[in-house]
């Protein structure tokens, strides 16, 4: 990788810093924003419906512009401590993702020095892998528990089931899940990261033998 | 290091100066001098091929075993 490259690369990763940065910053004012205006207690989430509601925009015989409502959000109140707990977990899943974008940070600029295949560079690749695998967890355990502290304040309804996000649908019954993305692509670069370490690290290894020989 | 090095012994032998000696097998003099203090952690068979062609020597002439103390041998 050559200097220029290196350099810009890491204005990059010093731009990226400072989005997640805003972003904290951001979900902070909103959480104020919400506790001055007293909604801080109202928790909501999305959740879709397997039932689509189409309306017609123009009625007629050759109808063909329809508004489709099939998502919406699912809102509980007086749950402040979950409010706060998701605002926590938020911020630090930004916090460890600022971690990464340093740690990433501190290796082009050993890289962009010429220094590759050493110790630092093998940690820091390590701590990536940890810092994406605990965001991963992380995101995957709040919202688990936001979903069942929202399933458990609702009251058994007749014609509607509201399930988590992995649950068998019910039978004569509207069923409305509980929307969530697995956080899959952390995961892969969390693996892919240590696999990289182990290779840097067989790379320090093979320098330090090719070292000295004449 | 229980690997001896008699590099200088040899070039004495020869009488032929490390630099000349460098110059011949292809390595620099320092890598070549390295070597000759046994500082090294390998040798390529490329570089002892050379040293033994340009010496007429035998790899044996150029390195020995030689027991560190304490350490025991086979025999």
């Amino acid at each position: 990788m050559s200097a220029k490259s290196t350099k810009w690369t890491r204005r990059f990763v010093d731009l990226l810093i400072g989005l997640f940065v805003i972003a904290g910053l951001a979900a902070l004012i909103q959480a104020f924003g919400a506790y001055s205006e007293g909604k801080f207690h109202m928790v909501s989430y999305p959740a879709s419906s397997e039932n689509i509601e189409m309306i017609v925009l123009d009625p007629g015989p050759d109808a063909d512009a329809f508004w489709q409502l099939k998502e919406g959000t699912i809102r509980v109140d007086n749950h402040s401590w979950l409010r706060a707990t998701r605002l926590l977990g938020r911020l630090a899943v930004l916090g460890l993702l600022i971690g990464v974008f340093w740690q990433l940070r501190g290796m082009l600029t050993r890289v962009g020095q010429g220094d590759v295949f050493n110790d630092e560079n093998i940690a820091s690749l390590r701590n990536i892998g940890k810092f994406l695998l605990i965001t991963s967890i992380l995101s995957i355990s709040i919202t688990f528990m936001t979903q069942y502290a929202i399933l458990d304040a609702i009251p058994p309804l007749e014609d509607r089931h509201i399930h988590p996000s992995i649950s068998w649908n019910k039978p004569d019954v509207e069923n409305i899940w509980l929307e969530y993305s697995p956080p899959i692509v952390p995961m892969l670069l969390a693996m892919v990261a240590f696999i990289t370490a182990g290779a840097f690290k067989s790379g320090k290894q093979f320098r330090e033998d090719s070292e000295s020989v004449v | 290091m229980a690997i001896i090095t008699n590099l200088d012994v040899m070039m004495a032998t020869r009488k032929i100066s490390l630099k000349d000696l460098a110059e011949r097998v292809g390595i620099s003099a320092t890598n070549l001098s390295l070597l000759k203090t046994g500082k090294v952690n390998g040798v390529r068979y490329r570089t002892l091929d050379a040293i033994c062609r340009e010496l007429d020597c035998q790899p044996g002439d150029i390195f020995e075993y030689r027991p560190d103390d304490g350490e025991e041998t086979d025999s």
